[in-house]
């Protein structure tokens, strides 16, 4: 019987170590989700989490309207011709971001709606609220790094 | 009794633990369109963080990490002086005039060390071929003695080797103001790396550097005004350079100066093709190796200025290709000597040091094709 016990407590241990041990990779993890803004402050990105990855939309602009049309800007570099009317606000450029370690997100991809290319990408937050976020090409080295820091609404 | 409550309680345990991970999927069903993005507008830091000033503004030209080209300058006449002829008024008292074509690879290649929004550091490499191929000697001076046949029997053998290894650092002085420094190792000559080729001679490395002072009042401008030293007029000299790059509100022109060495005016079609039309002054000093000319050490004082049109565009995703025709008008052609001592002069504009020959190119159309992969 006091065996049996033992065991049972063994189990429940373990099963607790695993959860909470899970939970704070979560946690590490989750620490991406968030409003942040560009080097540049001309934009704002909502970082959320869908499913087991991480996203990235354009939720802020400093300067919403187009020059030329007067009307907000709209995705018109993209190479998808269909695509070239959405508009930039709510516009997701941060896509399929997995959480290796060490505060690293990687897998995914950065749009850049100047020129309408895809880069491969890397996320490093290299404090809690500054993340470092290289787009390549390729590999890491044929790339450019932007620093982004962590906001929040007032 | 015991085991069943130990048993709750791992469901308990369980249910705690694991409810973030249900509350994020369910996060997913949000319906984005219903957002309301004003509440983005007013929002506050996390601690402090600095801003730096963007190397770029909107719609340059992209820069290029990889590069591959060819370049052709049709049929070109060139008139020598004799050697030593060195006064204006004997320049062609005893010319020889031939004809020929170049042609040749380029190789260009700028990889990122540090890319960072506080600084920005690259190093690259420059390896351009001029092959000559001679097609006609036009005139012949009686004598046959003439110092063009030399020239010409090297240049037609060894062709000319231009290489370079530089580096840019690109620093941020605030968001707004930036410094720029470039440098740069040349090493150029008629040698090659084939088995009957001249080697090259390290001590025939020449230095170049700029430094520039600039700022950035917003996303379509940037002005930079510095100081280099240069082998771009084919010898070396001092003069001071000015950047002036700018785009126009409407973003469907712009220009691309960094005066003397380059200015464009840039018509964007769309954001992957683009027209630049403007001019490039090219040129260095290359060692003439294995000549026999009398004097020792001999250099060629090379300077072009390329006035042309380049088409740029996006093939695929990363890589672009850049279709660049113009005329070359010739700047300077002249022959050195470096003399026993073999250390290079500033002649710049007002130094009197003579020339060993004295040499003249037309005016001809020139070629370029290249295919470059592009940085973000």
């Amino acid at each position: 019987m006091n065996m049996l016990k033992l065991s049972k407590l063994f189990s429940i241990a373990f099963m607790a170590i695993l959860v909470f041990g899970f939970n704070q990779e979560e946690n590490k993890a989750d620490r991406l989700i968030g409003l942040w803004e560009p080097s540049n402050g001309k934009s704002r990105i909502k970082i959320e989490k869908i499913g087991t990855k991480y996203y990235g939309k354009i939720v802020w602009l400093k300067e919403p309207l187009d020059p030329t049309t007067k009307k907000a800007k709209v995705d018109k570099n993209n190479v998808d011709t269909s695509m070239r009317n959405v508009p930039l606000k709510g516009y997701r450029i941060l896509k399929d971001f997995n959480y290796k370690e060490k505060d690293e997100w990687s897998d995914g991809t950065i749009y850049d709606p100047e020129n309408g290319t895809v880069y491969s990408c890397v996320i490093n937050m290299k404090e809690n609220n500054v993340l470092s976020i290289r787009g390549y090409i390729g590999v890491k080295a044929l790339g450019r790094t932007d620093s982004w820091k962590k906001v929040t609404v007032k | 009794m015991a085991v069943k409550s130990l048993n709750n309680l791992a469901l308990f345990l369980f249910l705690i633990f694991s409810a973030p991970l249900f509350s994020q999927i369910d996060s997913t069903k949000t319906k984005e369109e219903e957002e309301d993005y004003s509440i983005y507008e007013n929002v506050e830091s996390e601690g402090k963080i600095k801003l730096y000033c963007n190397p770029k503004i909107f719609d340059l030209s992209p820069n290029r990490f990889i590069s591959v080209g060819y370049d052709y300058i049709a049929n070109s006449d060139l008139e020598s002086s004799k050697q030593g002829a060195y006064l204006s008024d004997d320049k062609f008292s005893n010319p020889r005039k031939t004809s020929f074509v170049n042609y040749g690879l380029r190789l260009n290649a700028n990889i990122p060390v540090v890319s960072k929004a506080k600084i920005l550091w690259q190093i690259g490499g420059v390896y351009n071929k001029t092959n000559f191929e001679e097609k006609k000697i036009i005139t012949q001076p009686v004598l046959h003695d003439h110092d063009q046949d030399e020239l010409m029997r090297s240049l037609n053998q060894f062709g000319l080797t231009y290489s370079n290894i530089n580096t840019t650092v690109f620093k941020p002085l605030s968001e707004k103001s930036f410094f720029i420094f470039q440098g740069m190792g040349e090493l150029n000559g008629n040698f090659g790396f084939s088995k009957n080729s001249n080697s090259p001679n390290l001590n025939t490395i020449r230095t170049s550097a700029s430094a520039l002072y600039g700022k950035r009042p917003h996303d379509r401008f940037q002005w930079a005004v510095g100081l280099t030293r240069t082998y771009r007029a084919g010898e070396l000299n001092y003069v001071p350079v000015v950047m002036y790059n700018y785009t126009s509100i409407n973003r469907k022109w712009g220009t691309e100066i960094l005066f003397p060495a380059r200015a464009s005016y840039r018509r964007k079609f769309n954001s992957r093709s683009i027209l630049l039309a403007g001019y490039e002054l090219e040129g260095s000093s290359y060692r003439l190796y294995d000549t026999s000319f009398s004097p020792k050490n001999i250099e060629l004082r090379r300077s072009e200025l390329r006035l042309r049109l380049d088409y740029q565009r996006q093939l695929k995703g990363f890589v672009w290709i850049a279709i660049q025709a113009g005329v070359r008008h010739n700047v300077n052609y002249n022959i050195d000597s470096l003399g026993d001592s073999n250390k290079d002069f500033f002649r710049g504009f007002v130094g009197t040091q003579k020339y060993v020959m004295l040499n003249n190119l037309s005016l001809v159309p020139y070629f370029n094709l290249s295919l470059n992969l592009v940085s973000p």
